[in-house]
């Protein structure tokens, strides 16, 4: 599976990274909506895993900006969106929203798997 | 024979036997001289019986004319000697006169000696009165002095003092009933009462009526305005004079007292009623000088010694006008000044009011303070989120770092010890979060009891292992908070109690009503207790005792600022090894109080 991971934090998308790739995933990282973008249109991944604010651009205006996601498949994540991991927010067409902080980063990957389907 | 002034006899013997035996020579006053030409021894003894006077032998013309010029000579002494004699005897008269009028005079001095000290004596009795009756203060200590006065005549009967209000309406003070005035209305169909008064008739008619009982004769005074003396008398006729005497003597003096008496009771009562509105006003109000000397206050005033000192140190003599503002411990008082007007030399004279500020800074003082806790939510929210960011990423690094590395090893331990900061970080963000978050802090009528009741079946897994009291004994039990937030008080105060207990112990959870307008919520527990060397930092932000998986040290700091916000209080009393009671007490609310703060 081609993963995309747009977070401002590298810490983040590091980790995050690093524990999918272990489990076999091609994984492309973006520190910004805009560098994301430009992955996104290249990359064509299954499953995007977006930070819903970041300095340069939010998550709704990357969504917008890529218009037409194909296959690609989003994971959003927020620490100012919801209350519990799971809750999908209602105005964005997204297949599973995460809260930040993570609690376990490895319960997070199981997520994305899922959520892939 | 006695208008004569010489009797010359010149008779034969036998002639002069016959007038002797007419006339006895002895009663005779004139000289008598008998002539004769020839003599003999019974005419010597005739001469000697007969008090002649002269005898003549011869008849020799000279001795003749020599015994007319001795009887002229004797004549004239007789003549003197009577007029002497009368002379003496008018001057006895003279003398006699005057003694007469000495003796009126010394009388006439002595009369009125007696007078004088009569007069002195009266004079003295009335002064003496004067003292007695100047100690009067009142008008019952007048009425006293006069019955004291006048009880030497002991036929006199009571004493009035009568107080004529209008046409209805009179006031008698009367010793022998009270010492107080009495209402009375005037008799019916007397309308005349104040004439009868000011006349001093009918009085008599008009006490029968006004007492019921009959009544002595009056003796009425009218003493100043509408007040007259009275007193009732049973004196004879002859006793009155000297009585009306007497009465009238001291008429002057009762006027005078009683209308020195009269004018204090109406400034001493005008005086009570300022001082009433005066101690009504709950502001501390005085009078002062330019040097700080107080001389009148109200009540408010004397109830708070420590404002006047406050004041005095905090003023100078030239801002004595300035309105300012004085700090007063806790409390902030603005004091008005303003000057009274004053008499050139005298001291100037200020009225001071002070004014409570307290609450309304107080209230002021809330305002900013929340304010400034909203914007620190507001930065403390961001800046949380701001440092969630990087330290999920460093704490989910540090778990896959630690899922690639070898167990026991020294870079193990370390990712261990850099996973657990990272997490004890984020929940101190998160709690942050949660105290900052003014989404909902809207504080309303809550009852206490039913949010007790929803918090303890969520704390329902921790207290498994623990006996659980709930004593909710408060009657009244609403009160302004804001119930997510009390409800997090709650469950930090239990989760804290739980905490406490190593063992199995119990938890009790109570409510009562200490005053009426307050609330008191405890929260105890058996557990360790708090050592009394870190009572006093419980409080503070960051202090904690427990273990650092357990607590990051915001709960009870933030505790506390929730039950402040609430205008609570929050405190405990702990003993190590027995257990720690933790008490909130809030204000009490009712249905139909405001709302919102």
């Amino acid at each position: 599976m081609k993963i995309l991971v747009i977070d401002d934090e590298v810490l983040i998308t590091m980790s995050l990274k690093r524990a999918l790739e272990k489990r076999g995933h091609t994984v492309e990282v973006a520190n910004g909506g805009v560098s994301g973008i430009e992955v996104w249109r290249r990359m064509k991944p299954d499953m995007v895993v977006l930070d819903f604010m970041m300095p340069d651009m939010n998550a709704d205006q990357v969504l917008s900006e890529i218009g037409d996601r194909g296959a690609s498949k989003v994971v959003l994540m927020s620490a100012y969106l919801g209350d519990k991991a799971g809750e999908k927010p209602p105005s964005l067409p997204i297949e599973l929203f995460i809260k930040k902080p993570f609690e376990n980063i490895f319960d997070i990957c199981d997520l994305i798997e899922k959520a892939a389907g | 024979m006695d208008s004569a002034s010489l009797i010359i006899i010149n008779l034969p013997k036998h002639e002069l036997d016959f007038i002797s035996g007419r006339i006895d020579f002895n009663l005779l006053t004139t000289p008598i001289v008998l002539t004769l030409s020839q003599a003999d021894i019974d005419i010597t003894e005739w001469i000697n019986q007969k008090n002649v006077s002269y005898f003549i032998q011869d008849e020799k013309v000279e001795t003749l004319d020599r015994l007319i010029d001795v009887a002229k000579t004797r004549i004239q002494r007789r003549t003197v000697i009577k007029q002497i004699a009368e002379q003496s005897k008018s001057a006895d008269q003279v003398v006699q006169d005057q003694e007469e009028q000495i003796i009126a005079k010394t009388l006439d001095i002595e009369l009125s000696n007696q007078e004088q000290n009569q007069k002195l004596k009266r004079e003295r009795q009335l002064l003496k009165f004067l003292k007695d009756i100047a100690l009067a203060d009142f008008y019952d200590s007048f009425l006293r002095s006069i019955k004291n006065e006048f009880k030497v005549f002991h036929a006199l009967g009571e004493i009035f003092l009568v107080e004529i209000k209008n046409e209805q309406d009179l006031a008698v003070l009367n010793l022998k009933v009270s010492d107080l005035w009495r209402d009375h209305k005037v008799p019916s169909g007397d309308t005349q009462a104040l004439n009868d008064f000011m006349s001093g008739k009918n009085l008599s008619t008009f006490f029968a009526n006004l007492l019921q009982r009959p009544f002595g004769r009056s003796v009425s005074m009218h003493l100043k305005g509408n007040y007259f003396l009275i007193v009732e008398s049973h004196l004879s006729d002859i006793q009155n004079v000297p009585f009306q005497e007497f009465f009238s003597d001291r008429q002057e003096i009762l006027k005078m007292v009683f209308d020195k008496i009269d004018n204090e009771e109406k400034m001493n009562s005008f005086a009570f009623r300022w001082e009433k509105i005066f101690d009504f006003i709950k502001d501390p109000i005085a009078m002062i000088d330019e040097d700080y000397n107080v001389f009148a206050h109200n009540n408010a005033f004397d109830n708070r010694p420590e404002l006047f000192r406050c004041y005095q140190e905090q003023t100078k003599a030239s801002d004595l006008l300035k309105n300012r503002n004085i700090i007063v411990g806790d409390s902030s008082f603005d004091v008005l000044a303003f000057e009274v007007g004053t008499i050139d030399g005298a001291k100037r004279t200020f009225v001071l009011t002070f004014k409570d500020q307290t609450e309304s800074n107080q209230l002021q003082l809330e305002l900013i303070q929340k304010k400034k806790m909203a914007t620190i939510g507001k930065l403390a929210g961001h800046l949380s989120h701001e440092l969630n960011n990087p330290l999920t990423g460093i704490r989910s690094m540090a778990q896959i770092l630690l899922n690639e590395a070898v167990p026991g090893t020294s870079t193990h331990k370390d990712l261990v010890e850099i996973e657990s900061a990272a997490h004890r970080s984020l929940s101190v963000i998160k709690n942050f979060i949660e105290f900052s978050d003014n989404k909902n802090t809207q504080i309303e009528l809550t009852d206490i009891h039913t949010l007790i009741e929803r918090t303890m079946p969520l704390m329902k897994t921790s207290l498994r292992n623990h006996v659980v009291a709930k004593n909710l004994m408060a009657t009244k039990y609403s009160a302004q908070v804001n119930a997510p937030l009390f409800q997090q008080v709650l469950f930090n105060l239990i989760k804290n109690a739980i905490q406490a207990m190593s063992e199995k112990g119990r938890v009790s959870i109570d409510t009562e009503n200490p005053t009426s307008t307050s609330l008191k919520i405890s929260v105890s527990d058996t557990g360790k207790g708090i050592p009394a060397s870190v009572q006093a930092l419980i409080f503070q932000p960051f202090f904690t005792t427990k273990e650092k998986t357990q607590g990051n040290g915001l709960g009870l700091s933030i505790v506390k600022s929730i039950v402040e916000s609430f205008r609570g209080k929050i405190y405990f009393t702990s003993a190590e090894g027995v257990g720690t009671q933790f008490h909130i007490e809030l204000p009490v609310a009712s249905r139909n109080e405001n709302t919102s703060h």
